[in-house]
């Protein structure tokens, strides 16, 4: 698709027209009185909301306890995930004995668990950091088991006829060829992340961003549900653009994440 | 007579009964052979024929199912002797620069920058291996292996991929390299015009033996169009394909096109 610059000036412009409108008819109509603010406030509103608790600092607490949540969970689920795939991906013994349980166990959905997590933990932190963790311990492990898998087996068998083995032969050679696709089980990971973290947190909190979304329901602060709801958007946003920077650094070699090197 | 590389760095092969099978397809059927230190010894032969896996026998990639395999040279008896094969891939590592790729295997950075230099490749050393053309990747790989001063280079048609023009520019390559070293140089190629090129000595593996075993007495550099080069050239092909071939070139003098003959009893040339 190639476009001339006055259409390029178009192409730029075209995708803005749908959102602008919606967001015009929005306020329009939520300050017309058409839409009640207990249903849909003003954008204006919800922007304001949003000021509020950000001055008054509540945001920045809730923000807080939700990424610690996300964080610890991912990197408990995630770590796991990434051992377990590196141990089954490199031994066929260890192959063998865990990985036919692990795909039976992939099959239940986390969020089935929720009851006997309740159980088992009751309400607190360590239930929501283990949802988080059991969301992300898959993806992980899927996508390690597989890549090591598929490491190339005519660089493997040059690089031994050269002498490397061992441990140098996983760091340069296993772990790179397997790293594309560790780096799209990570992505699904973020998904399941952000996903379990709201379930968990909209079920029981004291604090983040679903206890401040369940919160304002219950004194019906629309306007604060959206700002929660926004906040889950962009925190979404903003773990899926530092996995795909981390991709643009870590697979710079890959032809595809290639721009303009000079052959 | 041919100019002969000094045996610097060579070293010999000698294999009797030499068997490898798999399951019951028999591949290489109790082969002898004598490598030469520092010799260039071409192999040729019907693909599927089995040269790839006397290859990795060499290499020590595969255990061979019957027979020995000893390495013969200065350095007798120890077991180390360095062995370095080309596939007919380049293998390079994407994740790696070309200088790294040339590095692998603990080799110091400024040896892999002067193997680079070798192949004429200095300018590419912080490129990755995506940004280069199919020669150039072959070049890396060429460097890779010459950066462990092998005393045996195996190439595995390593040039079947390149285009006319790259494979002759890579043919001097491989040729001032494998005389500047004195390593052994054992390469298969269908190629027969490659194999009269390169090769002190060319052999056909005919049914898991040998078929053929001629030595290529032409002075070096070579040129493909000297009638005792179209000579050797046409015997090879008669021998592979079974039919009688003839010079395309109606008016070469019939002694010379018929000197290259073993049959013939052409022995040498002399220069
Ligand atoms: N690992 C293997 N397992 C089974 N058969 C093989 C294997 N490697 C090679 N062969 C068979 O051995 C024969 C010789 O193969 P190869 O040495 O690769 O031939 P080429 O002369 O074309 O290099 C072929 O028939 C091939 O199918
Ligand atoms: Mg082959």
């Amino acid at each position: 698709m190639s476009l001339s610059i006055r259409n390029r000036a178009l192409a730029g412009f075209l995708p803005w027209i749908v959102p602008v409108a919606l967001l015009l008819t929005w306020q329009t109509g939520a300050q017309l009185g058409w839409i009640t603010a207990r249903v849909l406030p003003a954008p204006t509103d919800v922007v304001a909301a949003g000021w509020r608790l950000t001055a008054s600092g509540e945001l920045w607490f809730h923000l807080k306890s939700s990424f610690e949540r996300a964080a610890i969970g991912f990197v408990i689920g995630g770590g796991l995930g990434l051992a377990l795939g590196f141990a089954t991906g490199l031994s066929r013994w260890l192959s063998l004995l865990l990985d036919s349980t692990l795909q039976m166990v992939r099959n239940i959905p986390h969020l089935a668990l929720i009851p006997l997590v309740i159980l088992w933990f009751g309400i607190d932190e360590t239930a929501k950091i283990f949802l988080v963790a059991l969301g992300s311990v898959f993806p992980i492990y899927l996508n390690t088991y597989h890549g090591i898998r598929n490491v190339d087996t005519q660089l493997l068998e040059m690089a031994r006829s050269y002498g490397v083995r061992g441990f140098a032969l996983f760091w340069h050679v296993v772990l790179p060829g397997a790293l594309p696709s560790i780096l799209v089980g990570v992505r699904f990971a973020l998904g399941f992340m952000w996903l379990t973290l709201i379930v968990s947190e909209t079920i029981s909190a004291t604090d983040g961003i679903g206890y401040l979304a369940m919160d304002a329901r219950e004194f019906m602060q629309t306007d604060v549900v959206l700002v929660a709801i926004l906040l889950y958007a962009v925190l979404g946003k903003l773990a899926d653009i530092s996995a795909k920077g981390l991709e643009l650094w870590w697979l710079r070699w890959h032809p595809a994440y290639q721009r303009g090197q000079g052959a | 007579m041919a100019k002969q590389a000094p045996a610097k760095w060579g070293v010999g092969i000698t294999t009797r009964n030499l068997q490898r099978q798999f399951g019951d397809l028999k591949v290489l059927k109790g082969l002898d052979l004598d490598i030469q230190a520092g010799e260039s010894l071409v192999i040729i032969g019907r693909s599927g024929c089995g040269k790839s896996t006397l290859l990795r026998l060499l290499a020590a990639l595969d255990e061979p199912d019957g027979g020995k395999l000893d390495f013969v040279g200065e350095s007798e008896g120890s077991r180390d002797h360095s062995v370095r094969m080309m596939y007919q891939e380049p293998r390079l590592l994407p994740w790696k620069t070309v200088v790294e790729n040339v590095g692998i295997g603990s080799v110091e950075p400024v040896e892999a920058k002067f193997a680079l230099h070798e192949v004429e490749l200095d300018s590419k050393a912080q490129n990755w291996p995506a940004s280069l053309s199919g020669g150039q990747k072959q070049r890396v790989a060429l460097a890779r292996a010459l950066a462990h001063r092998p005393e045996l280079l195996l190439l595995d048609e390593p040039l079947g991929a390149l285009d006319a023009l790259t494979r002759s520019t890579m043919h001097r390559l491989i040729e001032s390299l494998w005389q500047e070293h004195g390593f052994t140089l054992v390469m298969v190629t269908h190629d027969v015009s490659e194999a009269v090129m390169l090769a002190d000595r060319v052999i056909v593996l005919d049914d898991g033996a040998i078929g053929l075993d001629i030595n290529i007495r032409l002075p070096r550099p070579r040129v493909a169009t000297d009638p005792i080069f179209v000579g050797y050239e046409a015997r090879l092909l008669e021998y592979l394909t079974g039919v009688p071939v003839e010079p395309a070139d109606k008016s070469l003098p019939r002694h010379k096109w018929e000197a290259a003959r073993p049959d013939s009893g052409y022995l040498a040339i002399s220069n």
